[in-house]
């Protein structure tokens, strides 16, 4: 069959997602579940009305609108903000990405007693989503501290997520070559390398976000203000592309930089001349989120599946909440942060594609195995995380009270 | 490297030396629009050729989308009550501005080659105006006043005539082509598609305009009117590519179909999308920019010359006696022919349309249809340029643009 023109695809899944949205909320859930919802039904689960290579040529809307997301988190947190939050954002950040990668590993470990099985999917756990939660904050207006401390915690955790998992994916590729005494490269290499590029992160992210907020503060007319992110983010996210760099960290830098060296209020005006687009933008993110669920993954969820979600959200849960009672952070921080950072979706699936790379490479019968397994639960256990995260952000939001009650509806 | 990864870095470049490009040549007193289009030649094949076409075809989704919302806010600009005042006036100028373009590039055309077929061509390709060099000079200098409303109403309703024009023209040459080759021709059949495309683009985008108008009526927030309109003018264009309708007129129908249905529901989503228009004209003329050949200008030749002559003229000319024919203001008489210069986008689209066609045709067919692809590109690149710049030369010789502060 000759596949449906992907303009009229894009043009009516954006009127349809935004009224599925809107049937969807009426039920009390987030909108993007209802974008996400089309996307299955028109994409590959069910409808089949887009092909694989529309979804390749779409690749890099979800990239630009993820780029959006980090540079809005990041837009968020200027160093007054992160002052009030005080130390115990660190500690939360610290907390929930190790609680997560300890507790699922040991898990996994103590059940299938699988020592590299276990370290790659602990390494996988921490890895959030951003934009789920970004999406609910927005939706829903939500103001005040845990959306501050939301905010920080996905934007940072990514960092800390890439770090994790280059350690243990090192350390357990090691194993698996030990496996067959044909080991290639120092376990030093698989510390240092996510090291720089985390660090080279940061530095594009502060060079870039330099030049973009000079640029900013001068521009004339305010109007033209979209035109001078969108360029400034798809430079970005093409350049840690190129580099094969984490585009969430480099564009929240890019964010912060503009919300340290700029006035509140110009900071205010430009966001404000992007908000109408961000939805545009989630709109279309979600539904291709939607479209690339295969929910024909579920049935593989299996035993280990079903660790590994409880593990994960036990993990990040108990160390958002163990860090916020060290840091000393108020108690709906304590109470809340951990429901709403449950998000996997992307960047954990982007991260168990290189497992596998790895592990073909390797060649050993366990390693192919382990990179069978690696795949399709991470793709399996992200359909629930990418439906049951934004659901649990906005009931922590509306439980710390930070969504203001709306005017009609 | 991916394709699409080297995509998102060059558009990003693209967009942000655009902005600034366009600022550079703004201050030189020239449209913005001018500066994103030099960026995009010389990024383009003319000179760093940093573009393949490869990524050009993966781009060109943008160029068809940007066009849809310049129709759009083209179309939402025409209000009938509006026309109306302008008088009988408009709908004159429009027969005499394409007609006496038509009649001018042909005769002189037929003058320096004696070939009927190929004259003919080149005479129904002139009619066609590029929208949205007018329409972006407009926006950046925010003109207002009658000779802004007559523009909008002839960049916009022309590309109905010129296709008309075109189809009957083409199915004439046609016509005298196979009479050479002893073919048959079917002159009612091939005249009678294009007037079918019109009023099926024209249909459809009143259709779709209306579902969207009353969807907006009753939006409780006006936060959703950005996506919703993304989505209906995709919609509008998808549709007629898909299915070989106008991609000008029936996205212009569906703004249309909103202005005239709705003032308030108009102002409101002129509003919001507001913001949105500048990246679309920067990412559509960088686009533009990258096809331009500067090469081809050495192509040009005499036919090229007396094309861009006969053409500028038959517009100037035809313009200035329908304005005068329909009684309309001396402001439209005087300078709107001289808004009306641009070409691009539909001339190329109707030169590829005949060669594929033409180079079916025998050897006198096949040289018809290289000559045209040839000049029209060309000529493109000077009406191109040249378009937008006298644009504001009418406009604020008329008085429209509103001096800076």
């Amino acid at each position: 069959m000759d596949s449906i023109p992907i303009l009229v695809i894009i043009g009516a899944a954006t009127v349809a997602a935004l009224y599925s949205g809107k049937t969807v909320r009426k039920a009390g859930l987030p909108s993007l579940l209802g974008y996400m919802i089309l996307g299955v039904i028109v994409g590959s689960s069910v409808l089949s009305l887009i092909g694989e290579t529309d979804l390749v040529s779409l690749q890099f809307v979800t990239e630009i609108a993820l780029g959006f997301v980090a540079f809005t988190i990041g837009a968020e947190l200027n160093f007054r903000v992160l002052k009030r939050l005080g130390s115990g954002i660190i500690l939360i950040i610290l907390a929930e990405s190790f609680a997560a990668f300890i507790i699922v590993f040991l898990s996994i470990y103590l059940l299938y007693g699988d020592l590299p099985l276990a370290l790659l999917f602990g390494a996988l756990a921490p890895a959030s989503a951003p934009a789920g939660t970004v999406a609910v904050i927005q939706e829903y207006k939500a103001r005040g501290n845990l959306t501050k401390a939301l905010y920080a915690v996905v934007g940072f955790d990514d960092g800390l997520a890439v770090i994790i998992f280059g350690f243990a994916a090192a350390l357990s590729i090691r194993m698996l070559q030990a496996e067959t005494s044909a080991v290639t490269g120092g376990l030093m290499q698989g510390i240092l390398e996510p090291l720089g590029e985390v660090g080279l992160s940061l530095a594009m992210g502060i060079a870039i976000g330099f030049l973009f907020s000079a640029l900013a503060r001068r521009l004339k007319p305010i109007s033209e203000a979209p035109s001078l992110i969108f360029g400034f983010i798809a430079l970005t996210v093409g350049l840690c592309q190129w580099l094969g760099i984490s585009l969430i960290l480099t564009c929240m830098v890019v964010g912060m930089v503009l919300a340290n060296t700029t006035s509140t209020a110009s900071v205010r005006n430009i966001l404000g001349q992007l908000r109408d687009y961000m939805h545009l933008l989630f709109i279309l993110f979600f539904f291709i989120a939607g479209a690339h669920l295969r929910i024909s993954a579920l049935p593989a969820l299996g035993t280990l599946g079903i660790i590994y979600i409880f593990a994960r959200s036990g993990g990040l849960m108990g160390g958002a909440w163990l860090g916020a009672v060290v840091g000393r952070s108020e108690t709906k921080i304590r109470k809340y942060l951990g429901l709403g950072i449950l998000s996997q979706a992307g960047v954990a699936i982007g991260l168990s594609l290189l497992v596998q790379q790895f592990c073909t490479e390797i060649g050993t019968r366990h390693s192919l195995e382990i990179g069978a397994v690696v795949i399709t639960t991470i793709t399996a256990t992200s359909i629930i995380f990418e439906i049951v995260g934004p659901i649990c952000a906005k009931y922590a939001l509306s439980r710390a009270g930070e969504i203001p009650a709306e005017k009609e509806d | 490297m991916n394709l699409h990864m080297t995509t998102i870095l060059l558009v990003g470049i693209a967009v942000s030396l655009g902005l600034y490009t366009g600022k550079l040549v703004r201050r030189a007193g020239l449209p913005s629009l001018i500066g994103y289009m030099l960026l995009g030649a010389v990024m383009g094949s003319s000179f760093l050729d940093i573009f393949s076409a490869e990524v050009l075809r993966g781009l060109g989704f943008i160029t068809d989308i940007a066009l849809g919302f310049v129709a759009f806010s083209i179309g939402s600009e025409l209000n009938l009550a509006a026309l109306r005042k302008l008088g009988r006036g408009i709908t004159t100028i429009l027969l005499f501005e394409t007609m006496i373009t038509f009649i001018l590039v042909t005769a002189s055309i037929l003058i320096i080659t004696g070939d009927w077929p190929f004259a003919l061509i080149f005479g129904a390709m002139a009619p066609a105006t590029a929208p949205a060099g007018t329409v972006a000079v407009i926006q950046e200098y925010r003109a207002k006043g009658d000779l802004t409303q007559a523009l909008y109403a002839v960049v916009g309703f022309d590309d109905g005539i010129a296709v008309l024009i075109f189809g009957f023209a083409a199915a004439v040459s046609e016509s005298l082509l196979a009479a050479e080759t002893g073919g048959s021709s079917h002159i009612l059949r091939t005249a009678g598609e294009p007037a079918l495309e019109i009023l099926a683009s024209i249909a459809t985008g009143l259709v779709l305009g209306l579902i969207y108008t009353k969807l907006v009526s009753v939006l409780r927030s006006h936060d959703d009117i950005p996506a919703l309109t993304f989505g209906f003018v995709c919609l509008s264009v998808g549709l007629a590519i898909t299915f070989g309708f106008s991609p000008i007129l029936t996205p212009m129908a569906v703004g249309f179909a909103l202005s005239n249905t709705s003032m308030k529901e108009t102002g409101i989503v002129a509003g919001r999308m507001r913001s949105l228009m500048p990246l679309v004209f920067v990412l559509f003329f960088f686009m533009a920019g990258t096809h331009l050949r500067i090469g081809s200008l050495h192509a040009l030749g005499l036919v090229g010359i007396t094309y861009i002559a006969a053409r500028s003229l038959g517009k100037i000319v035809g313009a200035g006696l329908g304005a005068r024919a329909g009684g309309a203001s001396p402001v439209l008489r005087k300078y709107l022919g001289i808004g009306l210069l641009s070409q691009a986008g539909v001339a190329i689209g109707l030169a590829i349309a005949t060669a594929s066609h033409f180079g079916r045709l025998g050897e006198h067919g096949a040289g018809i249809a290289t000559a045209v692809i040839t000049t029209v590109t060309a000529t493109s690149v000077v009406f191109e340029i040249i378009g937008p710049i006298m644009a504001k030369v009418a406009l604020r010789k008329a008085g429209e643009i509103q001096e800076q502060a």
